[in-house]
Protein backbone atom coordinates (compact mmCIF):
# COMPACT_ATOMS: atom_id res chain seq x y z
CA UNK A 1 0.00 0.00 0.00
CA UNK A 2 1.27 3.31 -1.39
CA UNK A 3 2.18 5.66 1.82
CA UNK A 4 -0.77 8.28 0.94
CA UNK A 5 -3.41 5.36 1.02
CA UNK A 6 -2.19 4.37 4.41
CA UNK A 7 -2.34 8.21 5.28
CA UNK A 8 -5.73 8.13 4.06
CA UNK A 9 -6.33 4.70 5.79
CA UNK A 10 -5.47 6.32 9.36
CA UNK A 11 -7.31 9.98 9.09
CA UNK A 12 -10.56 7.58 7.91
CA UNK A 13 -10.23 5.62 10.73
CA UNK A 14 -10.33 8.39 13.38
CA UNK A 15 -13.57 8.97 14.50
CA UNK A 16 -12.34 12.59 15.87
CA UNK A 17 -10.72 13.57 12.45
CA UNK A 18 -13.84 12.56 10.67
CA UNK A 19 -16.13 14.36 12.81
CA UNK A 20 -13.51 17.59 11.94
CA UNK A 21 -13.92 16.70 8.03
CA UNK A 22 -17.39 16.70 8.22
CA UNK A 23 -18.12 19.92 10.11
CA UNK A 24 -15.13 21.67 7.76
CA UNK A 25 -17.14 20.07 4.52
CA UNK A 26 -20.68 21.32 5.85
CA UNK A 27 -19.06 24.46 6.30
CA UNK A 28 -17.55 24.50 2.67
CA UNK A 29 -21.38 23.26 1.12
CA UNK A 30 -23.06 26.39 2.85
CA UNK A 31 -20.56 28.89 2.22
CA UNK A 32 -20.55 27.45 -1.74
CA UNK A 33 -24.45 27.15 -2.05
CA UNK A 34 -25.58 29.94 0.46
CA UNK A 35 -27.93 31.26 -1.99
CA UNK A 36 -29.80 27.86 -2.20
CA UNK A 37 -29.76 26.87 1.19
CA UNK A 38 -30.28 30.45 3.03
CA UNK A 39 -34.18 30.72 3.54
CA UNK A 40 -33.83 34.44 2.91
CA UNK A 41 -31.57 36.94 1.56
CA UNK A 42 -29.19 38.08 4.59
CA UNK A 43 -29.58 42.01 4.30
CA UNK A 44 -33.28 42.34 3.89
CA UNK A 45 -34.74 43.95 6.37
CA UNK A 46 -38.02 43.58 8.12
CA UNK A 47 -39.35 46.05 10.14
CA UNK A 48 -42.49 44.33 11.37
CA UNK A 49 -40.21 41.21 12.55
CA UNK A 50 -37.38 43.25 14.40
CA UNK A 51 -35.48 40.97 17.39
CA UNK A 52 -38.11 38.19 16.60
CA UNK A 53 -36.92 34.62 18.56
CA UNK A 54 -36.15 31.65 16.89
CA UNK A 55 -39.61 30.04 15.40
CA UNK A 56 -42.29 31.86 13.55
CA UNK A 57 -40.52 31.73 9.83
CA UNK A 58 -36.85 32.37 11.44
CA UNK A 59 -35.63 29.09 12.24
CA UNK A 60 -33.00 30.99 14.42
CA UNK A 61 -34.67 34.57 15.10
CA UNK A 62 -34.37 37.97 13.64
CA UNK A 63 -31.68 40.82 14.53
CA UNK A 64 -32.38 44.43 15.35
CA UNK A 65 -33.00 45.47 11.91
CA UNK A 66 -35.17 42.09 11.54
CA UNK A 67 -32.69 40.21 9.26
CA UNK A 68 -32.97 36.56 9.41
CA UNK A 69 -30.11 35.35 11.61
CA UNK A 70 -30.06 31.85 9.65
CA UNK A 71 -29.57 33.50 6.63
CA UNK A 72 -26.93 35.61 7.95
CA UNK A 73 -25.00 32.46 9.27
CA UNK A 74 -25.42 30.65 6.33
CA UNK A 75 -23.57 33.72 4.69
CA UNK A 76 -21.25 34.35 7.07
CA UNK A 77 -19.12 31.09 6.78
CA UNK A 78 -18.63 32.42 2.83
CA UNK A 79 -16.81 35.14 4.52
CA UNK A 80 -15.08 33.27 6.81
CA UNK A 81 -14.13 30.39 4.53
CA UNK A 82 -13.02 33.28 2.13
CA UNK A 83 -10.57 34.82 5.03
CA UNK A 84 -9.21 31.14 5.69
CA UNK A 85 -8.44 30.14 2.30
CA UNK A 86 -7.20 33.81 0.94
CA UNK A 87 -5.09 34.58 3.97
CA UNK A 88 -3.30 30.84 4.86
CA UNK A 89 -2.84 30.94 0.66
CA UNK A 90 -0.75 34.09 1.08
CA UNK A 91 0.86 33.21 4.25
CA UNK A 92 2.22 29.68 2.13
CA UNK A 93 2.64 31.55 -0.80
CA UNK A 94 5.65 33.54 1.10
CA UNK A 95 6.22 32.11 3.97
CA UNK A 96 7.25 28.43 2.20
CA UNK A 97 9.45 29.86 -0.90
CA UNK A 98 11.09 31.76 2.09
CA UNK A 99 11.84 28.58 4.54
CA UNK A 100 12.85 26.65 1.52
CA UNK A 101 15.63 29.40 0.35
CA UNK A 102 16.79 30.18 3.60
CA UNK A 103 17.09 26.39 4.97
CA UNK A 104 19.03 25.46 1.60
CA UNK A 105 21.13 28.58 0.88
CA UNK A 106 22.21 29.05 4.49
CA UNK A 107 24.46 31.79 5.24
CA UNK A 108 23.53 35.48 5.14
CA UNK A 109 20.12 35.23 2.98
CA UNK A 110 19.14 32.43 5.91
CA UNK A 111 20.58 34.83 8.90
CA UNK A 112 18.39 38.13 7.59
CA UNK A 113 15.48 35.85 6.81
CA UNK A 114 15.46 34.43 10.47
CA UNK A 115 16.32 37.44 12.16
CA UNK A 116 13.22 39.16 10.48
CA UNK A 117 11.00 36.15 11.40
CA UNK A 118 12.43 36.27 14.82
CA UNK A 119 11.13 39.86 14.86
CA UNK A 120 8.10 39.29 13.64
CA UNK A 121 7.64 36.65 15.99
CA UNK A 122 7.32 38.98 19.13
CA UNK A 123 4.64 40.69 17.70
CA UNK A 124 1.43 38.40 19.11
CA UNK A 125 -0.38 37.66 16.07
CA UNK A 126 -3.64 39.22 16.79
CA UNK A 127 -2.15 42.27 17.53
CA UNK A 128 -0.02 42.21 14.65
CA UNK A 129 -3.11 41.59 12.35
CA UNK A 130 -4.86 44.49 14.22
CA UNK A 131 -2.28 47.01 13.77
CA UNK A 132 -1.98 46.54 10.38
CA UNK A 133 -5.64 46.38 9.82
CA UNK A 134 -5.64 49.31 11.46
CA UNK A 135 -3.20 51.23 9.28
CA UNK A 136 -4.23 49.83 6.23
CA UNK A 137 -7.54 50.67 6.79
CA UNK A 138 -10.93 48.88 7.48
CA UNK A 139 -12.22 46.30 5.03
CA UNK A 140 -12.12 42.35 3.86
CA UNK A 141 -9.09 42.78 1.80
CA UNK A 142 -6.73 44.47 4.12
CA UNK A 143 -8.34 42.12 7.18
CA UNK A 144 -6.95 38.98 4.79
CA UNK A 145 -3.02 40.87 3.75
CA UNK A 146 -2.83 41.57 7.46
CA UNK A 147 -3.77 38.05 8.71
CA UNK A 148 -2.10 36.19 6.23
CA UNK A 149 1.42 38.01 6.55
CA UNK A 150 0.95 37.44 10.64
CA UNK A 151 0.90 33.70 9.61
CA UNK A 152 4.73 33.85 7.15
CA UNK A 153 6.74 33.87 10.00
CA UNK A 154 5.75 29.98 11.31
CA UNK A 155 5.38 28.71 7.86
CA UNK A 156 9.08 30.13 7.28
CA UNK A 157 9.81 28.57 10.59
CA UNK A 158 8.46 25.19 9.90
CA UNK A 159 9.53 24.89 6.19
CA UNK A 160 13.25 25.83 7.25
CA UNK A 161 13.72 23.21 10.00
CA UNK A 162 11.90 20.40 7.80
CA UNK A 163 14.72 21.77 4.81
CA UNK A 164 17.30 21.66 6.87
CA UNK A 165 16.93 17.80 7.71
CA UNK A 166 15.97 17.16 3.75
CA UNK A 167 19.15 18.66 2.66
CA UNK A 168 21.43 16.19 4.16
CA UNK A 169 19.76 13.08 2.85
CA UNK A 170 21.15 11.23 -0.10
CA UNK A 171 18.24 12.17 -2.78
CA UNK A 172 19.62 15.50 -2.69
CA UNK A 173 22.68 14.93 -3.24
CA UNK A 174 21.41 12.67 -6.26
CA UNK A 175 19.58 15.78 -7.71
CA UNK A 176 22.56 18.26 -6.93
CA UNK A 177 25.32 16.12 -8.54
CA UNK A 178 22.99 15.57 -11.44
CA UNK A 179 23.24 19.05 -12.02
CA UNK A 180 19.39 19.98 -11.28
CA UNK A 181 19.15 24.19 -10.41
CA UNK A 182 18.45 25.25 -7.03
CA UNK A 183 14.70 25.82 -7.91
CA UNK A 184 14.61 22.58 -9.08
CA UNK A 185 16.32 21.03 -6.20
CA UNK A 186 13.58 23.03 -3.81
CA UNK A 187 10.62 22.91 -5.43
CA UNK A 188 10.93 19.14 -7.67
CA UNK A 189 12.56 17.12 -4.67
CA UNK A 190 12.56 19.18 -1.10
CA UNK A 191 9.13 20.44 -1.40
CA UNK A 192 7.05 17.19 -2.11
CA UNK A 193 9.08 15.43 0.58
CA UNK A 194 7.76 17.99 3.26
CA UNK A 195 4.42 18.70 2.20
CA UNK A 196 2.71 16.77 4.91
CA UNK A 197 3.76 19.00 8.00
CA UNK A 198 3.50 22.26 5.83
CA UNK A 199 -0.63 20.48 5.10
CA UNK A 200 -1.16 20.28 8.65
CA UNK A 201 0.43 23.89 9.33
CA UNK A 202 -2.13 24.98 6.66
CA UNK A 203 -4.99 23.16 8.08
CA UNK A 204 -4.10 24.66 12.04
CA UNK A 205 -3.45 28.03 10.46
CA UNK A 206 -7.23 27.93 8.84
CA UNK A 207 -8.94 28.00 12.68
CA UNK A 208 -6.57 30.39 13.54
CA UNK A 209 -7.60 32.56 10.43
CA UNK A 210 -11.27 32.07 10.92
CA UNK A 211 -10.69 33.62 14.87
CA UNK A 212 -9.28 36.61 13.42
CA UNK A 213 -11.49 37.64 10.80
CA UNK A 214 -14.09 37.44 13.30
CA UNK A 215 -12.32 39.25 15.77
CA UNK A 216 -11.45 41.86 13.25
CA UNK A 217 -14.96 42.19 11.98
CA UNK A 218 -15.99 42.59 15.67
CA UNK A 219 -13.88 45.56 15.91
CA UNK A 220 -14.99 46.98 13.22
CA UNK A 221 -11.83 46.34 10.95
CA UNK A 222 -12.85 43.55 8.91
CA UNK A 223 -16.08 42.85 6.50
CA UNK A 224 -18.20 46.03 6.40
CA UNK A 225 -22.05 45.97 6.39
CA UNK A 226 -24.42 44.81 5.71
CA UNK A 227 -22.32 41.72 4.17
CA UNK A 228 -22.73 39.38 7.02
CA UNK A 229 -19.88 38.26 9.09
CA UNK A 230 -20.11 36.43 12.31
CA UNK A 231 -17.73 38.66 13.91
CA UNK A 232 -19.40 41.74 12.98
CA UNK A 233 -22.94 40.06 14.07
CA UNK A 234 -21.42 39.10 17.72
CA UNK A 235 -20.44 42.65 17.78
CA UNK A 236 -24.21 43.75 17.58
CA UNK A 237 -24.97 41.18 19.20
CA UNK A 238 -23.84 42.07 22.43
CA UNK A 239 -25.65 45.34 22.29
CA UNK A 240 -28.90 43.13 22.60
CA UNK A 241 -27.84 40.85 25.12
CA UNK A 242 -30.91 41.22 27.39
CA UNK A 243 -33.76 41.25 24.67
CA UNK A 244 -32.53 38.83 21.82
CA UNK A 245 -29.35 36.79 23.92
CA UNK A 246 -30.27 34.46 20.58
CA UNK A 247 -28.68 36.86 18.68
CA UNK A 248 -25.14 36.18 20.04
CA UNK A 249 -25.72 32.08 20.34
CA UNK A 250 -25.62 31.97 16.20
CA UNK A 251 -22.62 33.47 15.09
CA UNK A 252 -20.15 32.19 18.33
CA UNK A 253 -21.56 28.71 17.52
CA UNK A 254 -20.83 29.14 14.13
CA UNK A 255 -17.28 30.20 14.67
CA UNK A 256 -16.48 27.57 17.54
CA UNK A 257 -17.65 24.87 14.92
CA UNK A 258 -15.37 26.35 12.37
CA UNK A 259 -12.60 25.82 14.44
CA UNK A 260 -13.20 23.14 15.72
CA UNK A 261 -13.29 21.07 12.68
CA UNK A 262 -10.16 22.60 11.34
CA UNK A 263 -8.40 22.05 15.03
CA UNK A 264 -9.78 18.03 14.94
CA UNK A 265 -8.63 18.00 10.99
CA UNK A 266 -5.61 19.37 11.85
CA UNK A 267 -4.44 17.12 14.69
CA UNK A 268 -6.08 14.33 12.29
CA UNK A 269 -3.79 14.73 9.10
CA UNK A 270 -0.96 15.26 11.74
CA UNK A 271 -1.43 11.46 13.04
CA UNK A 272 -2.09 10.16 9.65
CA UNK A 273 1.04 12.30 7.95
CA UNK A 274 3.09 10.95 11.30
CA UNK A 275 4.49 14.68 11.39
CA UNK A 276 6.60 14.29 14.78
CA UNK A 277 7.13 18.20 15.23
CA UNK A 278 5.62 20.31 17.22
CA UNK A 279 3.37 22.31 15.04
CA UNK B 1 27.95 29.22 33.64
CA UNK B 2 24.22 30.74 33.68
CA UNK B 3 25.45 34.07 34.26
CA UNK B 4 27.43 33.56 31.04
CA UNK B 5 23.73 31.89 29.39
CA UNK B 6 22.18 34.84 30.59
CA UNK B 7 24.32 37.15 29.22
CA UNK B 8 23.99 35.07 25.56
CA UNK B 9 20.37 35.20 25.53
CA UNK B 10 20.50 38.74 26.61
CA UNK B 11 22.86 39.59 23.33
CA UNK B 12 20.88 37.58 21.13
CA UNK B 13 17.74 40.02 22.27
CA UNK B 14 19.29 43.00 20.25
CA UNK B 15 19.20 42.62 16.70
CA UNK B 16 15.56 41.01 17.07
CA UNK B 17 14.82 43.98 19.06
CA UNK B 18 16.41 46.26 16.36
CA UNK B 19 14.33 44.97 13.48
CA UNK B 20 10.96 44.75 15.96
CA UNK B 21 11.70 49.00 16.26
CA UNK B 22 12.14 48.84 12.58
CA UNK B 23 9.19 47.11 11.97
CA UNK B 24 7.12 49.66 14.38
CA UNK B 25 8.56 52.32 12.91
CA UNK B 26 7.58 51.29 9.55
CA UNK B 27 4.46 50.87 10.35
CA UNK B 28 2.96 54.85 10.16
CA UNK B 29 4.50 54.15 6.51
CA UNK B 30 2.00 51.55 5.68
CA UNK B 31 -0.67 53.90 5.75
CA UNK B 32 -1.79 54.32 1.99
CA UNK B 33 -1.40 57.58 1.10
CA UNK B 34 0.14 60.66 3.33
CA UNK B 35 -0.45 59.74 6.58
CA UNK B 36 -0.89 63.63 7.68
CA UNK B 37 -3.90 63.44 5.21
CA UNK B 38 -5.14 60.10 6.66
CA UNK B 39 -4.61 61.71 10.01
CA UNK B 40 -5.95 65.23 9.94
CA UNK B 41 -8.81 64.33 6.72
CA UNK B 42 -9.29 65.20 3.49
CA UNK B 43 -10.89 68.37 4.36
CA UNK B 44 -7.70 69.13 5.89
CA UNK B 45 -5.93 72.68 4.61
CA UNK B 46 -2.67 72.21 2.68
CA UNK B 47 -0.41 74.61 5.57
CA UNK B 48 -2.26 72.12 8.25
CA UNK B 49 -0.98 69.30 6.40
CA UNK B 50 2.62 70.44 5.98
CA UNK B 51 2.58 71.61 9.95
CA UNK B 52 1.73 67.76 10.87
CA UNK B 53 3.91 66.86 8.20
CA UNK B 54 6.84 68.64 10.17
CA UNK B 55 6.05 67.90 13.41
CA UNK B 56 5.87 63.81 12.63
CA UNK B 57 9.07 64.27 10.99
CA UNK B 58 7.50 62.79 7.87
CA UNK B 59 9.43 65.61 5.56
CA UNK B 60 12.76 64.10 6.64
CA UNK B 61 14.45 61.32 4.59
CA UNK B 62 13.28 58.11 5.83
CA UNK B 63 16.96 56.83 7.78
CA UNK B 64 16.94 60.51 9.38
CA UNK B 65 13.41 59.86 10.28
CA UNK B 66 14.06 56.42 11.68
CA UNK B 67 17.04 57.03 13.72
CA UNK B 68 15.60 60.45 15.31
CA UNK B 69 12.85 58.19 16.29
CA UNK B 70 15.02 55.48 17.92
CA UNK B 71 16.82 57.85 19.45
CA UNK B 72 13.96 59.05 21.32
CA UNK B 73 12.50 56.12 21.87
CA UNK B 74 15.65 54.60 23.66
CA UNK B 75 15.39 57.82 26.10
CA UNK B 76 11.59 56.34 26.77
CA UNK B 77 10.27 59.19 24.38
CA UNK B 78 7.23 57.70 22.46
CA UNK B 79 5.91 60.60 21.17
CA UNK B 80 2.81 62.46 22.08
CA UNK B 81 -1.29 61.08 21.77
CA UNK B 82 -2.71 63.09 17.80
CA UNK B 83 -5.79 63.59 20.11
CA UNK B 84 -4.72 65.49 23.10
CA UNK B 85 -1.07 65.63 23.10
CA UNK B 86 -0.50 63.39 26.13
CA UNK B 87 2.81 61.60 26.08
CA UNK B 88 2.38 58.42 24.77
CA UNK B 89 4.59 57.03 28.03
CA UNK B 90 1.93 58.24 29.92
CA UNK B 91 -1.18 56.67 28.75
CA UNK B 92 0.99 53.33 28.90
CA UNK B 93 1.92 53.96 32.01
CA UNK B 94 -1.50 54.31 33.17
CA UNK B 95 -3.19 51.46 30.89
CA UNK B 96 -0.03 48.79 30.84
CA UNK B 97 -0.48 47.70 35.23
CA UNK B 98 -4.48 46.55 34.01
CA UNK B 99 -3.11 45.04 31.31
CA UNK B 100 -0.72 43.02 33.05
CA UNK B 101 -2.65 42.76 36.07
CA UNK B 102 -5.56 41.28 33.87
CA UNK B 103 -2.80 38.53 32.11
CA UNK B 104 -1.36 37.67 35.75
CA UNK B 105 -4.82 36.43 36.74
CA UNK B 106 -5.83 35.12 33.21
CA UNK B 107 -2.80 33.08 33.57
CA UNK B 108 -3.44 32.15 37.23
CA UNK B 109 -6.56 30.90 36.25
CA UNK B 110 -5.06 28.52 33.82
CA UNK B 111 -2.56 27.47 35.61
CA UNK B 112 -5.45 26.54 38.71
CA UNK B 113 -7.64 24.72 35.90
CA UNK B 114 -4.93 23.00 33.72
CA UNK B 115 -2.91 21.62 36.72
CA UNK B 116 -5.59 19.57 38.61
CA UNK B 117 -6.90 18.85 35.05
CA UNK B 118 -4.00 17.01 33.46
CA UNK B 119 -3.12 15.58 36.32
CA UNK B 120 -6.02 13.84 37.29
CA UNK B 121 -6.58 13.43 33.55
CA UNK B 122 -3.25 11.56 32.86
CA UNK B 123 -3.29 9.88 36.39
CA UNK B 124 -6.57 8.00 35.40
CA UNK B 125 -6.17 7.27 31.57
CA UNK B 126 -9.12 6.25 29.90
CA UNK B 127 -11.67 6.98 32.37
CA UNK B 128 -14.58 8.92 32.50
CA UNK B 129 -12.53 12.31 33.90
CA UNK B 130 -10.17 12.25 30.93
CA UNK B 131 -12.25 11.48 28.35
CA UNK B 132 -14.17 14.78 29.91
CA UNK B 133 -11.03 16.81 30.08
CA UNK B 134 -10.07 16.11 26.70
CA UNK B 135 -13.33 16.99 25.36
CA UNK B 136 -13.20 20.49 27.44
CA UNK B 137 -10.04 20.83 26.82
CA UNK B 138 -10.70 20.56 22.70
CA UNK B 139 -13.56 22.90 23.49
CA UNK B 140 -11.71 25.30 25.07
CA UNK B 141 -8.85 25.45 22.42
CA UNK B 142 -11.88 25.77 20.06
CA UNK B 143 -13.87 28.72 21.89
CA UNK B 144 -12.76 32.10 20.70
CA UNK B 145 -12.40 33.77 23.61
CA UNK B 146 -14.68 37.08 22.76
CA UNK B 147 -17.51 35.15 21.97
CA UNK B 148 -16.91 33.05 25.58
CA UNK B 149 -16.55 36.57 27.02
CA UNK B 150 -19.58 37.27 25.99
CA UNK B 151 -21.32 34.42 26.81
CA UNK B 152 -20.28 35.04 30.39
CA UNK B 153 -21.61 38.00 30.43
CA UNK B 154 -24.65 37.00 29.46
CA UNK B 155 -25.05 33.96 31.95
CA UNK B 156 -23.29 35.75 34.76
CA UNK B 157 -24.15 39.81 34.33
CA UNK B 158 -27.44 39.58 32.61
CA UNK B 159 -29.38 36.43 33.97
CA UNK B 160 -27.94 35.64 37.06
CA UNK B 161 -26.72 38.93 38.30
CA UNK B 162 -23.51 37.85 40.31
CA UNK B 163 -20.84 39.98 38.44
CA UNK B 164 -20.49 42.86 36.44
CA UNK B 165 -20.89 43.12 32.71
CA UNK B 166 -17.60 45.52 32.40
CA UNK B 167 -16.19 47.69 33.63
CA UNK B 168 -12.89 48.13 35.42
CA UNK B 169 -12.23 48.93 39.52
CA UNK B 170 -8.93 49.95 40.04
CA UNK B 171 -7.13 48.10 42.75
CA UNK B 172 -6.51 51.53 44.65
CA UNK B 173 -9.63 51.72 45.24
CA UNK B 174 -11.28 48.46 46.36
CA UNK B 175 -9.20 45.54 46.28
CA UNK B 176 -11.71 43.12 46.36
CA UNK B 177 -14.24 45.25 43.78
CA UNK B 178 -11.11 45.05 42.04
CA UNK B 179 -10.78 41.50 42.06
CA UNK B 180 -14.60 40.57 40.98
CA UNK B 181 -14.50 43.31 37.52
CA UNK B 182 -11.67 41.41 36.73
CA UNK B 183 -13.04 37.52 37.08
CA UNK B 184 -14.66 37.07 33.80
CA UNK B 185 -12.37 38.67 31.51
CA UNK B 186 -9.72 36.99 33.45
CA UNK B 187 -11.69 33.64 33.03
CA UNK B 188 -12.70 34.48 29.16
CA UNK B 189 -9.14 35.00 28.08
CA UNK B 190 -7.45 32.11 30.42
CA UNK B 191 -9.86 29.13 28.98
CA UNK B 192 -8.06 28.64 25.81
CA UNK B 193 -4.23 28.49 27.93
CA UNK B 194 -5.69 26.37 30.05
CA UNK B 195 -6.56 23.92 27.64
CA UNK B 196 -3.33 24.16 25.98
CA UNK B 197 -1.72 23.54 29.42
CA UNK B 198 -3.97 20.91 30.29
CA UNK B 199 -2.89 18.79 27.31
CA UNK B 200 0.56 19.59 27.06
CA UNK B 201 0.71 18.45 30.82
CA UNK B 202 -1.33 15.27 30.53
CA UNK B 203 0.72 14.16 27.51
CA UNK B 204 4.21 15.01 29.28
CA UNK B 205 3.14 12.52 32.17
CA UNK B 206 2.36 9.97 30.12
CA UNK B 207 5.57 10.08 28.74
CA UNK B 208 7.19 10.26 32.14
CA UNK B 209 5.15 7.51 33.34
CA UNK B 210 6.99 5.57 30.99
CA UNK B 211 10.45 6.39 32.14
CA UNK B 212 12.66 3.83 33.72
CA UNK B 213 13.15 5.74 36.31
CA UNK B 214 9.36 5.68 37.19
CA UNK B 215 9.61 1.98 37.03
CA UNK B 216 12.71 1.89 39.52
CA UNK B 217 10.49 4.21 41.74
CA UNK B 218 7.25 1.82 41.56
CA UNK B 219 9.80 -1.27 42.42
CA UNK B 220 10.97 0.51 45.06
CA UNK B 221 7.63 0.81 46.73
CA UNK B 222 6.78 4.60 46.59
CA UNK B 223 3.45 5.19 46.60
CA UNK B 224 1.68 6.45 43.41
CA UNK B 225 0.77 10.20 45.06
CA UNK B 226 4.61 9.90 45.50
CA UNK B 227 5.49 8.71 42.02
CA UNK B 228 2.79 11.48 40.76
CA UNK B 229 4.16 14.24 43.01
CA UNK B 230 7.77 13.72 43.66
CA UNK B 231 9.19 12.18 40.16
CA UNK B 232 6.86 12.88 37.37
CA UNK B 233 5.65 16.15 38.25
CA UNK B 234 8.82 17.67 38.06
CA UNK B 235 10.13 16.12 34.78
CA UNK B 236 6.48 16.53 33.07
CA UNK B 237 6.40 20.91 33.88
CA UNK B 238 9.32 21.53 31.76
CA UNK B 239 7.44 21.17 28.12
CA UNK B 240 4.76 22.64 29.90
CA UNK B 241 6.50 25.88 31.37
CA UNK B 242 7.76 26.43 27.27
CA UNK B 243 4.12 26.48 25.99
CA UNK B 244 2.63 28.29 28.98
CA UNK B 245 5.47 30.90 27.39
CA UNK B 246 4.67 30.49 23.94
CA UNK B 247 0.93 30.79 24.76
CA UNK B 248 1.64 34.42 26.55
CA UNK B 249 1.90 36.31 23.04
CA UNK B 250 -1.58 34.67 22.32
CA UNK B 251 -2.96 35.78 25.55
CA UNK B 252 -2.03 39.20 25.05
CA UNK B 253 -4.01 38.83 21.59
CA UNK B 254 -6.62 37.65 23.24
CA UNK B 255 -6.83 40.66 26.32
CA UNK B 256 -7.29 42.77 23.09
CA UNK B 257 -11.13 41.36 22.69
CA UNK B 258 -11.49 41.01 26.22
CA UNK B 259 -10.33 44.19 27.23
CA UNK B 260 -12.80 45.86 24.43
CA UNK B 261 -15.73 43.26 25.29
CA UNK B 262 -15.65 44.05 29.03
CA UNK B 263 -14.85 47.81 28.43
CA UNK B 264 -11.29 47.60 30.48
CA UNK B 265 -8.79 50.13 30.35
CA UNK B 266 -6.15 48.36 29.46
CA UNK B 267 -3.03 48.01 26.38
CA UNK B 268 -5.43 46.21 24.34
CA UNK B 269 -8.71 48.53 24.81
CA UNK B 270 -5.89 51.46 23.60
CA UNK B 271 -4.74 50.01 20.25
CA UNK B 272 -8.29 49.52 19.15
CA UNK B 273 -9.08 53.17 20.25
CA UNK B 274 -5.81 54.63 18.77
CA UNK B 275 -7.04 52.77 15.47
CA UNK B 276 -10.30 53.71 15.97
CA UNK B 277 -8.95 57.82 16.28
CA UNK B 278 -6.40 57.71 13.66
CA UNK B 279 -3.52 58.15 16.71
CA UNK B 280 -1.32 56.37 14.69
CA UNK B 281 2.06 57.71 17.22
CA UNK B 282 0.39 56.09 20.43
CA UNK B 283 -0.42 52.97 18.22
CA UNK B 284 3.04 53.08 17.49
CA UNK B 285 4.03 53.17 21.20
CA UNK B 286 1.38 50.18 22.01
CA UNK B 287 2.37 47.93 19.60
CA UNK B 288 6.24 48.49 20.84
CA UNK B 289 5.42 47.93 24.42
CA UNK B 290 3.48 45.00 23.30
CA UNK B 291 6.45 43.44 21.30
CA UNK B 292 8.39 44.24 24.35
CA UNK B 293 6.47 42.53 26.51
CA UNK B 294 6.18 39.19 24.56
CA UNK B 295 10.75 39.29 23.84
CA UNK B 296 10.91 39.53 27.73
CA UNK B 297 8.37 37.00 28.22
CA UNK B 298 10.20 34.53 26.12
CA UNK B 299 13.92 35.53 27.88
CA UNK B 300 11.90 34.92 31.35
CA UNK B 301 10.80 31.63 29.53
CA UNK B 302 14.27 30.56 28.49
CA UNK B 303 15.41 31.56 31.69
CA UNK B 304 12.73 28.96 33.75
CA UNK B 305 13.08 26.82 31.36
CA UNK B 306 17.26 26.52 31.99
CA UNK B 307 16.75 26.70 35.65
CA UNK B 308 13.98 23.51 35.78
CA UNK B 309 16.68 21.95 33.38
CA UNK B 310 20.37 22.84 33.73
CA UNK B 311 21.33 21.08 30.64
CA UNK B 312 20.12 23.48 28.49
CA UNK B 313 22.47 25.66 29.59
CA UNK B 314 25.33 23.07 28.32
CA UNK B 315 24.03 22.92 25.07
CA UNK B 316 24.20 26.00 24.63
CA UNK B 317 27.85 26.34 25.78
CA UNK B 318 28.46 23.45 23.55
CA UNK B 319 27.14 25.16 20.80
CA UNK B 320 29.22 28.30 20.95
Amino acid sequence: MTPGRMAVRRFARSRLSMVGLAIVVVMALAAVFAAHLAPLSPITQDYNALLQPPGNGHALGTDELGRDELARVIYGSRVSLEAGVISVGLAVAVGVPLGLAAGYLRGAFDEVVMRIVDAMLAFPFIILALALAGVLGPGFTHAMVAIGIGFVPGFVRLVRGQVLAEREKDYVAAAEASGGGVARILFGHILINILAPILVQAALSMSFAIVAEAGLSYLGLGVQPPTPSWGSMLRTAQGYLSRASWMAYWPGLAIFLAVLGFNLMADGLRDALDVKQQL
Amino acid sequence: MFARFLLRRVLLMVPILLIVAVMVFMLMHLIPGDPAVVILGEMATPQTVAALRHELGLDQPLAWQFFGWLGQVVQGNLGRSLIDGTPVVKILSQRLPITLELGALAFASSAVIALPAGIVSAARRGSAADYGTTILALAGLSIPSFWLGIMLILFFAVQLHLLPAGGYVPFSRSPLQNLVSLILPALSVGVRTAAVMARQLRAALLEVFRADFIRTAEAKGVSRPGILFRHALKNALMPVVTVAGLELGGLLGGIVFTEVIFDIPGLGSLLVQSIMQRDYITLQGGVLVAALIVVTVNLLTDIAYSLIDPRIQLAGERRR
